[in-house]
């Protein structure tokens, strides 16, 4: 899918400069609103062209301010220092930054219109989540891995804070406290993998790990990897996560809980995929990531059938749906297939690829809905669902934008999601996950519920005549509602247009 | 006391810095404690960090991995020797990078985590968490 006219290697790290410089100047002249507005549109603009312009490149290094030694004595001896961070950008990485830069981009569109005058403060976290997001997917180095799911947690953690209201405070400070647990964690179980392995580049530790079984079974690194799974389950929103995650998604302002949640996405599906790569060959890896998994997806479902604040219950959806991304990654492994001489086992990452081709519906799909959440928000001033009616009669087109991004998340036919849940439980049933498909089955039951519930409160209840004045959307909602339905249409009736570059980038990071 | 002691009771420390961290973050209800554990979780972390560097292989001890004009005099001996043995000598100084970086990123999550409390203590006038996150979570 790269541009034939101009394509190189050489963008990668733009997609990590290019928001990090522009939150510096947008912090900088924060008093500014107008050019902060057009400097952030412009750096959007550009995020979201990248991903075309960008061609592939595995272990690509990128040099900072230090050049490169590699120098070469009489003796023998090489000195040689790399002080760079080491991107992998394959096709699966091309597409998840493809949709997180555009529903990001929409979300940052939609803070132009929610808040009159957007505080370059305010952009400066969105802009440094974003970047910070993009290097997680794309980085190949552990520890800048680390480094930059450190700064991703302060930033949301201020995305939150940003409102200034008591809550949003309270939340942080919970999000911070855990997020330094963490952290910490995560720090250790590097720490374990470094003193195992002696590399922090995640490629090769995936070799030595192919190739050396002698440490396999120290204890060290079975460590190392709970400690990675813990993380990987605060990153992702999984239980024990799972409450303060959705808490940080309602507490935010509707648009940036939509952004927040594609981090989300993004970290689940970008530590996931490490957590694979480096432990594929223990299976305690991919049971411990379907449990946890599995745990999320029945708790976000359950709890988002009980809720009155439409914020919370797309908050809950979240959590169910990035349980059911958490089950797809976990599906890698030697799968039996069950032929008539008996079960064969085939090493495959199948199953992941239709996790991850769910995780990147997910993040167009509960984007929308979020920000369905902010219309109700900048038009009501609250979305509690007890109290808002006959948004049908008011504005048909946004119930119908809705309504399409609800049925997407549901999993009905020809949309998007229902094309990645239904690979997924086939891919379940196929291979002798008959628990967790059925449990699949009841979760996309339970979240149908939950948003018809929602549907009806919000939309489909009347109002009097005289109060059902026709509410004007601001066109900026009213465009990324309408982005996310073609998107969802477009994938739903074309899967294999984003299902076979993740297969493929997969099984670049795999091997064959 | 020899080296494998020093290195066995540096793991002992870290580990009790990470255990007494996160017990003060997750069961000590005032939040300045909180902070201090996460300080001490930071610091338990670095330490183990630090205690991977460490080299046993060295009679002696490991040299500071760092590699001055000094030690090249010192040698007498031509730049590619020189640099041999400092290779043999050298502790594994990645580790000591890592610690840097982290304790760069500690200060700032500290930062932002004492802001919030300022916040939350000048509306609620506690430092208690029950009290302070409690309230939030009634109101919520």
């Amino acid at each position: 899918m790269a541009s034939p006219l101009f394509s190189t290697k050489e963008l990668v790290p733009l997609f990590v400069v290019i928001p990090i410089l522009t939150a510096v100047l947008s912090n900088f002249l924060y008093k500014k609103s107008r050019l902060v507005k057009v400097l952030a549109g412009c750096a959007m603009i550009a995020l979201i062209l990248l991903p075309f312009f960008t061609s592939f490149q595995s272990n690509y290094y990128v040099y900072g301010a230090h050049p490169e030694v590699n120098y070469f004595l009489k003796e023998g001896v090489v000195v040689a220092f790399n002080l760079g961070i080491a991107y992998q950008y394959t096709q699966l990485q091309m597409v998840l930054l493809m949709a997180f830069t555009l529903m990001a981009a929409l979300s940052v569109g939609v803070a132009f219109v929610m808040h009159e005058r957007v505080s370059g403060v305010y952009l400066f976290l969105l802009l440094m989540a974003i970047s910070t997001a993009c290097a997680v997917c794309l980085v190949d180095d552990i520890f800048n891995m680390f480094v930059f799911f450190e700064i991703c947690t302060v930033s949301q953690a201020g995305i939150v804070a940003w409102l200034s209201e008591d809550r949003a405070f309270g939340t942080s400070l919970k999000y911070m406290l855990l997020g330094s647990v963490a952290g910490g964690m995560l720090l250790l179980g590097i720490a374990f993998l470094l003193g195992s392995t002696g590399v922090l580049n995640i490629s090769d530790m995936f070799e030595y790990f192919s190739t050396t079984a002698t440490q396999r079974d120290a204890p060290i690194i079975f460590m190392g990897l709970a400690l990675l799974i813990f993380a990987w389950t605060y990153g992702g929103g999984l239980p024990p996560f799972h409450t303060i995650k959705s808490e940080l998604y309602s507490r935010a302002s509707a648009e940036a809980g939509a952004l927040l949640q594609a981090i989300s996405k993004i970290l689940l599906i970008s530590v996931g995929i490490i957590i694979a790569r480096l432990f594929f060959w223990q299976d305690v890896t991919w049971q411990s990531m379907m449990i946890l998994s599995t745990f999320a997806m029945m708790i976000g479902g359950a709890m988002a059938m009980v809720q009155n604040d439409y914020r919370r219950l797309i908050a809950y959806v979240a959590v169910n749906q990035a349980g059911i991304v958490g089950i797809g990654l976990s599906f890698f492994r030697r799968l039996p297939t069950y032929g008539t001489m008996g079960p064969v086992y085939l090493w495959g990452h199948e199953g992941m690829a239709f996790g991850v081709f769910h995780g990147f519906n997910e993040i167009i799909v509960t984007s929308a809905l979020f920000i369905s959440a902010a219309v109700l928000l900048h038009v009501f001033g609250h979305t509690d669902m007890t109290r808002i009616r006959g948004m049908l009669q008011r504005n048909r087109e946004f119930a119908l934008l809705t309504l399409i991004s609800m049925l997407a998340v549901s999993g009905v036919p020809p949309l998007n999601c229902f094309q990645s849940e239904w690979r997924l439980m086939e891919f379940a049933f196929a291979h002798g996950f008959m628990t967790v498909g059925l449990l699949m089955v009841v979760s996309t039951v339970m979240v149908f519920y939950a948003l018809a519930k929602a549907f009806v409160l919000v939309f489909l209840r009347p109002v009097p005549a005289e109060e059902a004045k026709p509410l004007q959307v601001p066109f900026a909602m009213t465009l990324t509602l309408l982005v996310a339905v073609v998107l969802e249409v477009f994938f739903g009736l074309f899967p294999d247009v984003a299902l076979k570059p993740i297969s493929v980038g997969l099984t670049a990071l795999f091997g064959g | 006391m020899s080296l494998v002691n020093i290195q066995v009771a540096s793991f002992i420390g870290s580990v009790s810095l990470i255990l007494i961290g996160l017990v003060a973050i997750l069961f000590i209800d005032n939040l300045i404690k909180k902070v201090l554990g996460m300080m001490f979780l930071t610091d338990g972390v670095n330490l183990f960090l630090v205690t991977l560097g460490f080299r046993l292989d060295v009679p002696g001890g490991a040299i500071v991995p760092i590699f001055t004009e000094a030690f090249y005099k010192a040698e007498n001996a031509s730049m590619g020797v020189a640099a041999r043995e400092f290779a043999d000598k050298a502790g594994f100084c990645l580790p000591y990078a890592l610690v840097l970086t982290n304790i760069v990123i500690g200060a700032a999550t500290t930062a932002v985590v004492l802001g919030l409390i300022i916040k939350m203590y000048q509306k609620h006038k506690s430092l208690n968490a029950s009290e302070v996150l409690g309230e939030v979570i009634q109101r919520g």
